[in-house]
């Protein structure tokens, strides 16, 4: 069958004809940027309805119940990059800002200011953050599986200034010569709290790519399994936001830092968002989704 | 049923409340615990009977009313109760009427019915409408009824304050003007002195702008509102009147004139805006002049803030330093910097866009072009 190809302006920008019925959305993007009439395939959006949903790349001409002559509308998203891409970009910022920061370099601190005494939750903190982002590169290489391959190119602007910003401010102060240390027994306390919580960030993270299998982007409601710290999923919709909540808790009052419990809460805010719209995406998908959960505190929110 | 010139001395007549809407007429009579009330609906006449308490305390009460059109006397209905008698009218022909009787002087047992004008019954089509259609009605039916015109409180509010406003910018730029004309550079320095008090006054009252529109009263974005009330605000308490050394700077001299002009260009045009009135010449000043006038005001704050960042370093005010319990420090004098490395451009470019659009939409193209051209 024949498609038309049209702009957001109504414009007929194309005709693709012969189309076999098995035709897939993916295909017909790649056949109209090998027309020249449209950017590369991840690029496009296409659309039944000028502003309707966006059409998958999976669905088929058939399946959507097309006919000969029928209109898809396109849009171009603008310069894309990949989600993998831009997870890297934003975790190697903090992990390298930080560990420049640490060496107390003069042009923030003044000459001399690295042979100053460290305090012994300085180094631990270091070795936190470290991990902390270390352990974010490693998932988005061997364990996140994304919904989405790309996401348009303004955004990794707007996460690296905010990851690589605050990782500057926090450790700022914390490698600062004259930061004051907190008491031994909360130090060490609030390490421990912040290497549990991120173990639990960790089996969550596992406990969701055993739920997707490879290549799809299935969705099903997660449950605990064998891992204890998975225990969780019975409380909340979104157990690895709440560890990562509790592991940057801990340690703001490990380094009893302020801007640390800015950042904290700046990321609470955001994950509270997305939790919030993650389960009422679950509510809204599955039937059966077990009343007692909420989004990312156990009983409250 | 006629009526012979001796039945008169015993007619007494209810007060009645007339309304409409495009499609009806209602007639409110104020009779109450109406007994065996006779009503009579004609074509083009009304006639009406009862024993009941009304005006004239328990009487019997009559009124006759021959309408101007015709109504459809089928479908017109009543409906007594203990307080009154409601009759509904259905017009023949929809449209409006300008009055309800065709008797030259209008009785005086017959009132307009100023509630069910604004809201009528539930059944009813929203008069809303109408009132669209004639805006003008409602004045003179209530300049007809009261003898004056009932004022919208809302509006003169709007009108004083920003009446207020304008007279207070205007003092602050006649003060400057006959000052430097009078004394030269030397007045430059002596700008708080003179106007600080009156500056710092307005800009108070202008919370009020943010206010308003959080209200509803008026249209204007409230985040930009904030944004601009808020940011002024910081400069002239937050740093001008925090630093006593920046008082007789002339940057602020110039900082307060070149602000103060644009409001005076603004607010005569929102008093008129305000009862709906356009002046060409005032709508033009108030998007024209901002081209000529934001940019010497944004150069001016700009001077100011540099020439604060050597004292607020000095003063440490605002500022926060380490060490300290909570590991927290904040510089005041770093933002300052940030703020004229990174922050004057963007804002700016985004002020005057968002100016030159509500410009275009103001003056329509044709008008900007030629003006361009000039």
């Amino acid at each position: 069958m024949d498609i038309e190809v049209c702009s957001a302006s109504g414009k007929v920008l194309t005709k693709l004809e012969t189309l076999p019925t098995g035709t897939t959305i993916k295909e017909l993007k790649s056949r109209i940027h090998k027309a020249k009439k449209g950017p590369y395939p991840g690029r496009q959006m296409l659309r039944l309805e000028l502003k309707g949903k966006p059409l998958k790349d999976e669905d088929t001409i058939s399946s959507l119940g097309l006919q000969s002559g029928s209109k898809v509308f396109l849009k171009d998203l603008g310069p894309q990059i990949g989600w993998k891409t831009v997870f890297l970009a934003e975790y190697a910022g903090p992990l390298a800002v930080y560990l420049w920061l640490y060496a107390r370099p003069w042009i923030f601190y003044g000459e001399g200011a690295s042979a100053k005494p460290y305090a012994n939750v300085v180094h631990i903190a270091a070795a936190c953050w470290a991990a902390h982002y270390a352990k974010r590169l490693l998932e988005t290489i061997f364990v996140h599986r994304f919904s989405h391959s790309t996401m348009p190119i303004r955004n990794l602007f707007k996460n690296c200034s905010y990851y690589w910003g605050f990782a500057g401010y926090v450790a700022y102060h914390v490698n600062h010569p004259l930061y004051t240390a907190p008491s031994d027994i909360q130090v060490y306390v609030c390490a421990a709290l912040f290497a549990l919580s991120e173990l639990g960030n960790l089996s969550i993270h596992l406990a969701l790519r055993d739920l997707r299998p490879p290549g799809t982007s299935v969705r099903k409601i997660p449950y605990p399994t064998g891992n204890p710290f998975t225990q969780l999923f019975r409380f909340v919709s979104c157990p690895n936001y709440t560890y990562e909540f509790y592991a940057w808790l801990s340690f703001t009052i490990m380094t009893q830092c302020l801007p640390a419990g800015l950042f904290c809460a700046a990321g609470m805010y955001q994950m509270t968002m997305w939790a919030l719209g993650k389960h009422r995406n679950y509510k809204k998908e599955f039937k059966s989704y077990p009343k007692g959960r909420k989004s990312i505190i156990p009983f409250l929110i | 049923m006629s009526l012979n010139s001796a039945d008169w001395v015993h007619i007494r007549s209810p007060f009645v409340y007339w309304a409409q809407t495009e499609k009806t007429v209602s007639l409110r009579v104020d009779i109450r615990d109406a007994q065996n009330p006779r009503i009579l609906i004609e074509d083009s006449k009304v006639v009406f009977d009862s024993t009941g308490y009304g005006a004239q305390g328990e009487n019997e009460y009559h009124f006759e009313l021959a309408l101007p059109h015709n109504v459809d006397s089928d479908k017109s209905t009543y409906r007594v109760s203990d307080r009154d008698v409601d009759i509904l009218l259905i017009k023949k022909e929809h449209g409006w009427w300008s009055k309800v009787t065709t008797s030259v002087r209008k009785p005086a047992w017959l009132k307009v019915d100023f509630d069910r004008w604004k809201s009528p019954d539930d059944e009813e089509e929203i008069p809303a409408d109408v009132m669209k259609d004639f805006p003008d009605i409602m004045d003179r039916v209530q300049r007809e009824e009261y003898g004056y015109k009932v004022e919208n409180l809302r509006k003169v509010y709007l009108f004083l304050y920003n009446l207020f406003q304008f007279v207070g910018y205007l003092f602050i730029v006649g003060v400057l003007s006959v000052r430097y004309l009078r004394d030269g550079q030397e007045a430059t320095h002596r700008a708080f002195e003179f106007v600080g008090f009156a500056m710092r006054y307005c800009q108070i009252m202008q919370a009020l702008e943010i206010i308003h529109p959080l209200m509803g009263f008026t249209k204007t974005s409230v985040p930009v509102a904030f944004l601009q009330i808020g940011g002024r605000a910081l400069i002239l308490f937050g740093i001008v009147q925090a630093e006593e050394r920046l008082h007789d700077e002339s940057a602020v001299f110039w900082l307060f004139y070149f602000w103060s002009l644009a409001e005076v260009f603004r607010y005569p045009f929102y008093m008129l805006q305000i009862y709906e009135r356009k002046v060409y010449f005032v709508t033009w000043l108030r998007y024209s002049a901002w081209i000529f006038l934001y940019p010497l005001g944004i150069a001016s704050e700009c001077v100011v803030i540099f020439s604060g960042i050597t004292y607020f370093v000095e003063t440490g005010r605002y500022s926060v330093s380490l060490p300290n319990s909570w590991n927290f420090s904040f510089s005041f004098p770093t933002i300052m910097r940030l703020y004229l490395l990174f922050g004057v451009f963007p804002v700016s470019y985004a002020l005057i866009c968002n100016m030159w659009r509500s410009r275009t939409k103001a003056l329509g193209r044709s008008r900007v072009m030629i003006t361009k051209q000039k």
